[in-house]
Order: C-alpha cells, then structure tokens, then sequence
C-alpha cells in the first residue's frame, strides 16, 4: 500500500503541484503571521543574531516533516521528531524560550515545504516545456511578491498605510527611471552604490542610479528603450497630426492645408532625428556611467498614448497673459537677494505655472529663468550680489518687454535633455543650510565638490571617457550621436571657461589664457588655497561670495569667530591665528559693506595672508 | 570574481530569451518586488518616531524624491546595505531556484 502510494505521489499532474503550492503557501502564511502577532515583529536589534542562529541548523528543517511528524509510521515519526528537537535544542542556547522557538520552528519548516513545492511545480512546468523566463515569472516573482503582501499584512494599519504610500512614492518615479533602475540591479551595473539609496540619495534621484551604469548591454538596452519609447511616441503624434489635418481639410484652403502638411512632415522628421540621437545618448550614457536626462526618457513614455493633437493637450508655456500678482517695484528688506527676487518675481507672475517636464527638467528650467532674470536686473551698486535694505530694484522694464520674457521661456524649454541636469547643477544658487553645516569650511567643503558643481575639469573628464569610448560604437548613428554629445559638452566647457574669465579680469591675461586652455584652476598652483577656491576656482563665484557673507552673518561670526575656525581648519601656530585675526578685522568691513572691487580686494588680502602662513607652515 | 550583486542574471532567469516588452515587464516586475523588500526591511528597522517621520515626508512632499532618499539615508544609515543585502538575496534566490529546476 505504502509502496503504491509513493508511485502515486511521483506521478501527480501540474495542477495537483500547483494545489500543493497553494497549500503550503497558505500554511507558510498562517505559521509565519501567527508568530508576528505572537512574538511581535523581527526588530533591527534581533533580526541578524536570529539570523546567524538559525542559518548553521537549518540542516534539522526538512520539507515534508509537517506530515512525518503526523505519520503513524515510527521511523518517520521518530527521525521527524528529532530533528525539530534538535532545531529548538539548538535555538535555546542563546536563550530563545521553548514556545517561541516552535513557533520559529514552524515558520521555517512551513518555508522549506513551501518553497519546494515551487521546485517541484517548477520541475513539472520545465518538463512540460515552458520557457524558464515564464517559470521564473510565475514562480519567483509573482510568489515573492504574494509573500511581501502576507508579510505586509500582518501588520498594523499604521505600518500597512505607511507601506502603501512608499510604494506609491516608488510607482511615481516614472517607467523609465524604474526601468533603468531594475536593469542596473539585475545587470549588476549599479552594484554598489546602494541601488535605491546612496547614489539617488544626494541631488537627482532619478540620475545617479544612471551614473552608476558601467554596462554596455545596460547601454543598449536603455536605447534601445529610447527608440522603442519615442518611435510609439512620434507614430501617434504623427496620426494625431493628420487626423486634425484630415478634419480639417477644405477644398477651399488648398495651399493652407499643403502647408499644414509640410509642417508636419517637418516636425515628424525632427522628431525622428531627434530620436536618433536620443537612443544614441541614452545608449552611451547608460553604458559609459554618465549622467543622462531620464526626462526624455519620461516625457517619451507619457506621450505614447496622445490620440488628439498634442498641442491642444498639453499646457504650454509662455509668457502669462494675466496680470501679475505682484509690484514690479521691490524694496530690498534685510536677507534679501537678487535670486530671491527674481524668483518671488517669476513666481507670482505665473512664468512656473506652466513648465513641464520631469521634476528635475522643471528645475533646471526655473533656475534658468531666474539666473536670467537676476543677471538683466539693475541694482545701484552695479554688482548684482550687493545690495542693501531699503534700495528699490525695478523689474519693469524685464517683465514689461514681452519679446525678451517669450525669448527666455522660450529659451528655458528647449534646454537640451542631457543639458538640463548639468545646467541645473550649474546655475542652482547653493542653499545656505545654516542648519547643515557647523561652519564657513564645513560649508564650502560641500560646495566645492566638482560633482556637485560640474566644474570644467568634470566636463573634460566626461569628454575623454566619451572619446575614450568613441570606438567601442560601431554603428555610425550612435558614433555621430557620441561625436554630438562630445561636441556639447566641449561648448559648455568653454562657455565655462569664458565666463570665468570674464568674472577674474583682475588675474593676468596670460594666467587666465594658459590656465584656461588647460582646463585647470586660474590662479598658478602655488597660489591655490580656499580663497582662490571661493573666488577663482571654475563654479560660479558670485554665489559663492554671496554664500559666505551670508553664512558668517547668520552665524553671527566675527572676524575673530572665523580666524579662529579657520586656523584650526589649518592647524596653523598661535602667530598665525593672531595675524590672521589681525587681517580679517582689517578686511571684513569691506567684505560686508564695500562693493564688488573693495570686496574683491579685501578676500585677495585674505587669501595673501592665508597663503604665507600656509608656507610657513 | 563577481559577487551575486555584481553578477548579471539575466540568462540565468531567461530573460534574454523574451521579447523586448516581455523583458520591460519582468524587469518592472523585479524593481518592484525588490523594491517591496526593501521598504519591508526599512519598516522593520525603523523606530516608531521614525515611522511616523516617514509617514511625514511622504505625505506632504510626496513627488521629492531627493526628500525622502535624505530622509531615509539620515534614519537609516545602513540603507545601502539593506538595498544591497535585500539585492543579493533575491539575486541568489532566483539563481539558485532556477538551478534546481
């Protein structure tokens, strides 16, 4: 009897496999909440001590000991038996009481039967020939993700609503960018850096996943995404086109209607360019480790379904036709800046309302606007970083000429994709955390990284890795797509450079040249120390300036205060403390209160005393 | 020698077999399901202040996800390796289940 009963087992159909399955799902289910509700919940403090407990005496878990433990059979019965003595002896030793331990027992075994049960159903699909993509699907993905829902819900509404929200939070992040994050953690290509965490966690979420990718196939496989994205996209644009067209056709307007139709043939012929090179970026960048606009990548996915023009559809932006909800006259109060202004000003006129794009491409837009904005604003100074309480700044003349506002919108919302992240690094005024940083140098140490900044030297080192990489494209789409990206990131290097250069007029001309050209700091290296860093370095230094005038008076630092955290930055000598209190007294009026030529002169003065005691050192 | 983290299991679940749309889903799938893990060990890890904390940041900057990475990072600061950890277990439990089939 029992011997027929073994061959009867051997032969059981798929769908009895998956029956048992089911079973022993549902048991694991069982076991597993009712220990939750029991012992509560695997706290950080226990779960890696259990863990390492439980790991060496697994041995004594064996799938099937649920029914011997029943069996009537005694030699069943009795090596079952001792088997779970031996798993609850073993779990007493670090003092885990008998009950709780049987319980730890039962979730276990329950989880060995269970999960081979899903080999054996796995087997049984493997013989009957399906795919073993199909057989992962079915039984890797679809029953982990049933467990995480039974884990979740045996927990209390508090922690499920908490739990839904996260991953709503996550379901938010776009198609794409959860694309490309799933194929860097299976790929391995963001091995590392802490897949949704240290590398997202710093400025563009989204991007640094993408800045981690080191693959090629991750590479092609995120263009080949791109193509498949935008070419769903252009096809319904181009229907949506010539449906309205269709409608609107008049035997009347003949040449209206031919017109209309170049034009859109056009656009259609811009957009397929334009794909190209997407897929060709979005190919390099995800297989070379740079940072690339998942914003394409997202706006393409969301414009596949448009069925009417998508023109009528989306909100435009422009300039606002409505009246401004604000004065065009401001009169400065203590705090203020021209960005701020700028930005109180775009806002309340509604230039924000309409941006579109990704969280990130709406920011890099506003920042444009407003570094436009502050740079045409006039100030009495003559130096856009000074002004003072009480002056009146007059933004008329900007918001009244229309043509100009419609030329920087305009301007702002044909950011090129890859552009957007590295313009929103380069404009974005720092925050002045006063809470983060203890002081000035703590301050400054965070801005001044270059992969915060995009200085010129990132945007060199960006430049050789892609000509590093340039033959490793064969196809001469995607090689002339590099050779473009290549050519950008030149253009914005120099752009960088020439606006450097126009912000130290005082540094030698032959200095500036030669220090330009090689993409390397302004000031000779003997020179280089934290004030040429604050002043010259290759980011934007006004902001910088502005940053540190701003942290020393909301810190309420004296210039004593600051000899003394930056002579113990330094680790200078007691003399060097006190000269460098001595200088800085001489100096900070006119750091505070003097304009841009006097500021300038006071922090060379700085700078001069710091380099000295730096040699004497 | 690769760890399973730095390990491509895209053939050894079958992957490079599906059709491209077929790959989009499964790899939606497994973010998702990795993801789910992860923001079970977080829930786990995190103290009821924490919880409740949490519950803020989505709540009211639900779209900022450089708000609530940094919240994450500043709560916990092991997250990357939970990411990892919770990576490699289900790297290494889908291979080895495909191995047995």
């Amino acid at each position: 009897m029992e011997r027929f009963k073994e061959i009867k087992e051997e032969v059981k159909t798929i769908e009895e496999v998956q029956i048992d399955l089911s079973k022993s799902r549902g048991a694991y289910a069982v076991v597993y909440t009712e220990y939750r509700k029991a012992f509560g919940g695997l706290k950080k403090e226990d779960l890696q001590p259990l863990e390492k407990t439980i790991e060496p005496i697994r041995k004594w878990i064996q799938a099937g000991d649920s029914e011997k433990i029943k069996s009537e059979k005694e030699e069943e019965f009795l090596y079952a038996e001792e088997r779970k003595n031996n798993f609850i002896k073993e779990l007493a030793r670090p003092g885990i009481n008998k009950e709780e331990a049987e319980a730890i027992y039962e979730v276990e075994l329950k989880k060995a039967e269970y999960d081979a049960a899903k080999v054996e159903l796995g087997k049984k699909m493997a013989e009957q020939g399906i795919q073993p993509a199909e057989i992962f699907q079915k039984l890797v993905l679809s029953e982990r993700e049933l467990l995480n829902q039974v884990k979740v819900e045996s927990w209390p509404p508090k922690e499920k609503g908490i739990f839904r929200k996260g991953m709503e939070w996550y379901m938010r992040r776009g198609t794409a960018t959860r694309l490309l994050i799933s194929t860097g953690l299976v790929t391995g290509a963001v091995a590392g850096v802490g897949g949704f965490g240290a590398a997202a966690a710093a400025t563009y979420a989204g991007y640094r996943f993408v800045r981690g990718f080191g693959s090629v196939m991750v590479g092609k496989l995120a263009g080949n995404l791109a193509e498949r994205m935008m070419s769903k996209t252009i096809a319904s644009e181009k229907e949506a086109a010539l449906n309205e067209l269709q409608n609107n056709f008049s035997l009347d307007n003949l040449k209206n209607t031919d017109k209309n139709y170049q034009d859109i043939l056009k656009k259609i012929g811009k957009m397929e360019r334009r794909k190209v090179l997407a897929k060709g970026l979005i190919s390099m960048a995800a297989g070379m480790g740079t940072a690339i606009g998942m914003g394409i990548l997202e706006k393409t996915w969301a414009g596949g379904g448009v069925k009417s023009s998508p023109e009528a559809i989306k909100p435009k932006a422009g300039v606002p036709e409505s009246a401004p909800k604000i004065s065009s006259v401001v009169e400065v109060q203590k705090g203020d800046t021209v960005w701020k202004l700028s930005k109180e000003q775009l806002e309340n006129r509604g230039y924000f309302k309409n941006l579109i794009g990704s969280a990130d491409e709406i920011t890099a837009k506003k920042n444009f606007l407003i570094d436009s904005v502050s740079r045409k604003v006039s100030v009495s100074s003559g130096d856009a970083n000074l002004i003072h309480a009480g002056e009146k700044i007059d933004f008329k003349d900007i918001f009244e000429n229309k043509d100009t506002m419609a030329q920087l919108v305009d301007k702002s919302e044909h950011l090129k994709p890859m552009g957007v992240g590295h313009i929103a690094e380069h404009l974005q005024k720092p925050e002045i955390e006063t809470g983060a940083a203890k002081n000035v140098f703590e301050f400054f140490d965070k801005q001044t990284r270059p992969e915060k900044w995009g200085t010129i030297q990132s945007y060199q080192h960006d430049i050789d890795s892609m000509k590093g990489n340039l033959d490793k494209f064969t196809d001469p789409q995607v090689r002339a797509s590099v050779q473009a990206e290549i050519d950008r990131l030149e253009n914005i290097k120099q752009s960088l450079i020439h606006r450097l250069a126009e912000q130290t007029e005082q540094i030698p001309p032959e200095i500036k040249v030669s220090a330009a050209e090689a993409g390397e700091h302004i000031l000779p290296p003997e020179k280089q120390s934290f004030f040429d860093n604050l002043i010259y370095k290759d980011t934007l230094p006004k902001f910088k300036v502005d940053a540190l005038v701003e942290q020393i008076k909301t810190d309420k630092l004296t210039a004593e205060d600051f000899a003394d955290y930056y002579a113990d930055a330094k680790e200078f000598s007691e003399g060097g403390r006190v000269a460098l209190k001595d200088n800085f007294e001489k100096n900070f009026k006119a750091i505070f209160e003097g304009n841009a030529k006097e500021r300038n002169k006071a922090l060379i003065a700085m700078e001069t005393i710091i380099v000295s005691l730096e040699k004497m050192k | 020698m690769a760890t399973i983290l730095q390990k491509n299991i895209i053939s050894d679940l079958g992957l490079d077999k599906l059709s491209e749309k077929e790959q989009e889903e499964a790899l939606q799938s497994i973010g998702r399901i990795i993801f789910q893990s992860v923001l079970i060990r977080v829930m786990e890890e995190m103290d009821d202040k924490g919880k409740d904390e949490f519950e803020k940041v989505l709540s009211e900057k639900p779209n900022d996800e450089e708000a609530i990475l940094n919240f994450l990072q500043t709560k916990l600061p092991n997250l990357n390796e939970i990411v990892n950890e919770e990576v490699a277990k289900f790297k290494q439990e889908s291979v080895d289940f495909m191995k047995k089939i």
